[in-house]
């Protein structure tokens, strides 16, 4: 009696301890990146069709603990996916999402607990393809850790696509008539662009597609070195107040 | 004449029945050759062979048993055979009580006609066993000597060998400058018959090769492990889907031309040289042969054997080859003969640009406060900083001189130096980072006043050069040229110095330096570079140490406006337009590399020029497309095949 009394003393010491070292390893180890929040937001809830869509993502560590992995948010990376439910239900990825592939390179960190990440850019790359009729869509993004093994995913999040009407429509009806409309808001290529860019802003001051093309003549003449343009059609950009800050990565520690 | 040879010692042992099947598989076919058809080892010993010594063909025929014990095999043994082809019909047979002796026969017959083929059939009965043998021969006679390929222009590359898989020879059949207006894909296949006499009708037929650089799809598709097909050419001739081995036409001015069956036949010239032209596609990789022969019906009958290379007859003669270095159509009987396999390679004419002398890379004010610890010294500076930039750097403060910066915030510098807060105070200061981009300054001034240009190994991978080490273009059949994409003049050197290049400015930046857009077209592919310092400011790696919140992520190369996929379907369709041209940022290579302690790969330039075909990658375990630093040298199969389904030049 008194050997097994014994021996489950030395058990239950063994397994005592067994629990408090592997609890103490656990909370010192970080998480791993599937333990970090994505969310995805809109600075509207309804777009013209072939309206660029300014996507802002958010990446949030909410534990208490810290968690390696990457911030990554920009569409050039491989990191970002984004995908949409149409009208009709059928699901599919918004790809590419950059009209550029970057070769980057990078290392995952520890993200400290209270951490937010934040990035805006547009969705404006073949956007005849991705949402061709008028109506509700869904869209959700997904980030990717570093090696590809891992995903964290945002909710679904509902987008009203509509008609455009008045100017708006003949404004549309421009571009796909004189440019590339797949990449117009997005990829801007040849000098003789800028010259139907300019005519366009001229005839349609007030369009809700006119403030992404101010943006393309602003920093085509900035680059050129031509200031008084550049002032011109960043004034031009700048009466759109509700146009989003674009391509900024807010990091925020609380 | 039929003969029964009835002898106890049978004429052949062992030992030279295995030469004569030696010299079988080596194509020896006019010395006696056997096959065995019986047991592979041991009795009955079954063979037959067929010889012609210009005169007589003979064929011969034996069974041999075990021994002739009466004890054993009291049964009959026998040879019976057939010696067949145009103009002979031979037969004979042999029999005996297998205890007796062997059995055999021997046909000959002095009918036999030039460049014909003689079998000979045997049945064998033995004592344990038996089977059939046969062998086949083909007499001497008139016959094509050879078939070589001819360049119609010879102002350009020659036909060389082709250094790859398979090799053979290679053609470049796109065009050496942009606006020149000769068609390089037409060659000339020229045949030398074996009599100098005019008008024999020679046959040609051409046939698209198995791609000997892979087995699967999706390189090459259409292979089993067993059996390689031809026919897997990526590329036609002017849109026409049947013409993917190539065409045949005759060449200018020629006459007596006709199209036949399965090609073109011409006739020789009075020194029995027959010529045709042959229109090659343009897709690199694609592989060709030329066969000539004096006789219709036997070049209708060839067809590509198990390799996918070699031709073979009906009969399973193979067609001997004509190559660079050796010719076994001149020995062999066969009546045709075929060409060496000749490989499609192309030219990728690259335009190099390249940012001009760094300037303003550094930032300069005075020290409006000091404080001197036990462990460094830190200055207060009259100008806003670039929170980090300058760990690691230094300061040179006027009449102070030059100290190390270990560290900065947007308005203080950290050095590790003792300076005196007295002395410092009121002085200006120029602060400059890290930035060597070409390693050349044992103290880093910011690479200020030097020239930005190419470094040893940003084109290191990527030269003019068939080694896969040094050209990983080289695998999918194609070879860079340096020549400004068609004019050297379109190459500048002198571009005004961006120290960070925002995003939205990259295709701005390279429409400031690319010329060579007019030049390019589906035969002149040019691909664009221009060699910059670095990106934004938040992806230059400065500082070396992550110092945010998050880690940074460095940029080394981009290519934009690109329209690009990872995956296209095995008959090329999709391919996308890529695009026109690449940014290096080679401070932000030397430094990423460095700060890892690897040695360039030398494989940012080949990444983003692939982007410019149309590739999307950046994928882990993409090799060369990846974004690792040292990935394996070589493209995956979905990447190669992509390269080599281009037809436009790269962003077109």
């Amino acid at each position: 009696m008194k050997t097994l009394a014994f021996t489950i003393a030395v058990v239950s010491v063994l397994l005592t301890s067994f629990v408090v070292v592997s609890g103490q390893q656990t909370a010192n180890q970080e998480l791993e990146f599937s333990s970090l929040s994505l969310s995805i937001s809109t600075t509207r809830s309804s777009f013209l069709l072939n309206e660029p869509i300014p996507i802002t993502l958010e990446l949030s560590n909410r534990t208490g603990k810290p968690i390696l992995g990457h911030g990554t948010l920009r569409f050039s990376s491989n990191f970002v996916q984004i995908y949409l439910r149409t009208p009709d239900g059928a699901k599919r990825e918004v790809k590419p999402l950059s009209p550029n592939r970057i070769f980057s390179v990078g290392k995952d960190s520890l993200i400290p607990p209270g951490t937010h990440v934040k990035h805006t850019e547009l969705l404006g790359l073949d956007l005849e393809r991705h949402f061709p009729v008028a109506g509700n869509y869904q869209i959700k993004a997904v980030l990717k850790s570093r090696d590809g093994r891992h995903f964290i995913s945002t909710d679904w999040t509902t987008l009203e696509i509509s008609e455009p009407e008045g100017e708006n429509l003949r404004a549309l009806e421009y571009l796909k008539k004189k440019t590339d409309i797949s990449r117009v808001f997005s990829a801007p290529k040849t000098h003789d662009s800028y010259v139907v860019y300019e005519d366009f802003v001229n005839s349609f001051p007030n369009s809700q597609y006119t403030p992404y093309i101010c943006r393309n003549l602003a920093e085509y003449y900035k680059f050129k070195g031509s200031g008084e343009k550049a002032s011109l059609y960043s004034s031009c950009l700048e009466s759109f107040t509700w146009f989003p800050e674009l391509g900024s990565i807010t990091t925020i520690n609380n | 004449m039929a003969i029964a040879v009835s002898a106890k010692n049978f004429p052949f042992d062992k030992a030279q029945v295995a030469r004569f099947q030696l010299a079988h598989r080596f194509g020896n076919l006019i010395a006696n050759s056997f096959a065995n058809a019986c047991p592979a080892t041991g009795y009955p010993f079954c063979s037959s062979g067929i010889s012609y010594d210009g005169q007589t063909l003979q064929g011969t025929a034996s069974t041999v048993v075990f021994n002739f014990s009466p004890f054993g095999f009291a049964q009959n043994c026998s040879t019976s055979a057939t010696m067949s082809g145009p103009g002979v019909l031979e037969t004979a047979a042999d029999t005996a009580e297998c205890f007796e002796r062997n059995t055999s026969v021997l046909l000959e017959s002095e009918n036999a006609q030039p460049s014909s083929v003689y079998c000979i059939n045997a049945v064998h009965v033995g004592a344990t066993g038996g089977g059939t043998t046969s062998d086949c021969l083909i007499t001497p006679g008139p016959k094509v000597l050879s078939v070589n390929y001819e360049l119609i222009q010879t102002d350009d590359l020659p036909i060389d060998a082709n250094p790859n898989a398979g090799g053979g020879l290679r053609i470049f059949p796109d065009k050496k400058v942009p606006n020149e207006t000769v068609d390089r894909r037409r060659i000339r296949v020229k045949v030398q018959y074996s009599q100098m006499t005019a008008g024999i009708r020679i046959y040609f037929r051409n046939f698209d090769v198995d791609d000997p650089s892979a087995d699967t799809a999706p390189i090459d598709a259409n292979d089993n492990p067993s059996v390689k097909a031809g026919n897997d050419n990526r590329g036609n001739v002017d849109g026409n889907s049947s013409t993917k081995a190539g065409v045949l036409t005759a060449p200018s001015g020629s006459s007596g031309c006709q199209t036949y069956s399965s090609g073109l036949s011409c006739l020789t010239d009075s020194s029995g040289i027959a010529t045709v032209d042959f229109v090659v596609t343009m897709q690199p990789g694609d592989n060709f042969s030329v066969v000539a022969s004096p006789d219709e019906d036997y070049i209708n009958g060839l067809a590509l054997v198990e390799d996918g290379i070699d031709l073979g007859d009906p009969n399973d003669f193979e067609i001997p080859v004509t190559t660079s270095t050796a010719n076994t159509c001149e020995a062999a009987p066969q009546k045709a003969c075929r060409s060496d396999i000749l490989t499609i390679w192309r030219r990728l004419h690259i335009e190099e640009d390249s940012m001009g002398v760094v300037s303003g890379n550094f930032v300069s004010g005075t020290i409006i406060g000091a404080i001197q610890t036990t462990s460094d010294t830190r200055l207060l500076s009259s100008v806003p900083l670039e929170e980090w930039r300058y760990e690691p750097g230094i300061i040179v403060i006027d009449q102070l001189g030059t100290f190390p910066v270990t560290d900065n915030t947007s308005d203080e510098i950290v050095s590790d130096s003792q300076i005196s807060p007295e002395d410092a105070l009121g002085k200006s200061f120029v602060l400059y980072d890290d930035d060597d981009y070409n390693r050349t300054n044992p103290v880093t001034y910011g690479d200020n006043n030097e020239d930005v240009d190419r470094t040893e190994t940003t084109f290191s991978r990527m030269q003019t050069s068939d080694d896969p080490e040094k050209n990983v273009f080289a695998p999918v059949y194609i070879l860079p040229k340096y020549d400004g994409g068609g004019d050297f003049e379109n190459n500048d050197d002198g571009l005004t110095f961006v120290l960070n290049l925002e995003e939205e400015d990259f295709v701005n930046q390279i429409d400031l330096g690319r010329e060579s857009g007019n030049a390019e077209s589906d035969s002149f592919w040019v691909a664009y570079i221009q060699l910059a310092y670095q990106p934004k400011t938040s992806n230059d790696r400065d500082p070396d140490t992550d110092r945010g919140i998050l880690p940074e992520e460095t940029d080394l190369g981009v290519t934009p406006d690109v329209l690009a996929i990872d995956v296209i379907p095995t008959d090329c369709s999709g391919v996308p337009r890529g695009a026109h041209g690449s940014l290096l940022f080679l401070e932000t290579i030397r430094e990423v590399y460095d700060l890892e302690n690897l040695k360039d790969s030398g494989l940012t330039v080949p990444h983003e020029i692939a982007h410019q075909f149309g590739i999307l990658g950046d994928q882990s375990g993409q090799k060369i497309m990846s974004s690792e630093l040292n990935p394996e040298l070589t493209f995956i199969a979905e990447h190669i095949h992509l390269l080599r389904c281009r037809v436009n030049s790269p962003g077109q």
